[in-house]
């Protein structure tokens, strides 16, 4: 009966040391791959530049082309599917469960007018970014795809990509 | 005899579940370790507008060097062609996975990782 109770114990014990461990891996793993697709699809959509206006010699971003290269980058590099580029639906292989949005998509360019470089600041996301050239500024966030049931965890990642002038 | 059984059974049992956080997360950082890397080329590729041999090579031996992964086992695939401005360049690394449960009694999941990824060439002629 004693070593019965003890097993029952020693099980209890490393069942909660796995969950827990399990759950903070989902939250690390989220995290890092978020940052990682973020930061390739800021890249990408930056390279949808206006090419008429760069024969003027400024750098105007194609806000829809960009958004467009945005949602090819993080449907292939995060395995989810999306409409309108804002709002991604996991697939049923990806290791998401929840949606991810793009809460913030802010395009700097030529269009302003400012001398670079200037600070860019957000206080809804935490932003502040030395800007020394034509910009975009994306954060997404979702909830992190915990195996065991807990207390929610939300991630948000932000990325920039610039044009050094 | 039933007694002796039954504690073998649990003994082993237990030394399965005492092994698997640590092997699990020895998994997760294989995995790190390969998107890491792969994202790294990622970048280096972008701007080269291809995979060229050296950026292959180099994932391949931070892999082998930074990781002790055996090299004739991580297996690379990558746009090698030149790729213009606006094109999408892929890259793949599959490694082989360590186990999960250190006695072979319970599903150890599939045998190999592979991890892809998608970036768009910079490359200007």
């Amino acid at each position: 009966m004693e070593t019965t109770l003890k097993t029952v114990l020693f099980i209890l014990l490393f069942a909660f040391i796995i969950q827990m461990q399990y759950n903070l891996d989902a939250d690390k793993t989220a995290t890092r791959q978020l940052k990682s697709g973020i930061e390739l699809a800021v890249h990408d959509a930056a390279m949808a530049v206006n090419p008429e206006k760069i024969a003027e010699g400024k750098i105007v971003f194609d806000e829809n082309q960009a958004i467009n290269n945005l949602k090819a980058s993080l449907e292939a590099n995060l395995n989810v599917r999306s409409n309108g580029g804002y709002v991604y639906t996991p697939n049923k292989t990806s290791f998401y469960k929840n949606d991810l949005y793009i809460v913030d998509l802010v395009f700097l360019d030529d269009r302003l007018g400012k001398p670079y470089p200037f600070t860019y600041e957000d206080p809804t996301y935490n932003i502040i970014e030395q800007i020394n050239g034509p910009s975009i500024i994306a954060v997404i966030t979702t909830e992190s795809p915990r195996w065991f049931n807990g207390r929610k965890t939300f991630i948000r990642q932000a990325a920039v990509y610039e044009y050094k002038k | 005899m039933s007694k002796v059984l039954g504690e073998w059974m649990v003994l082993i049992i237990a030394v399965n579940i005492m092994f698997a956080p640590i092997l699990s997360y020895v998994d997760s950082l294989h995995r790190e370790a390969v998107e890491v890397v792969l994202s790294e080329g990622a970048r280096k590729a972008a701007v080269q507008g291809q995979f060229t041999p050296e950026i292959i090579q180099e994932m391949k031996d931070t892999l082998v060097t930074n990781y002790n992964f055996a090299e004739d086992r991580i297996s690379i695939e990558a746009t090698q062609s030149l790729t213009a401005r606006g094109d999408y360049l892929t890259a793949s690394i599959q490694i082989p996975r360590g186990m999960i449960f250190i006695l072979d009694l319970f599903n150890q999941g599939p045998d190999n990782y592979k991890k892809e990824i998608t970036v768009m060439s910079e490359y200007i002629n």
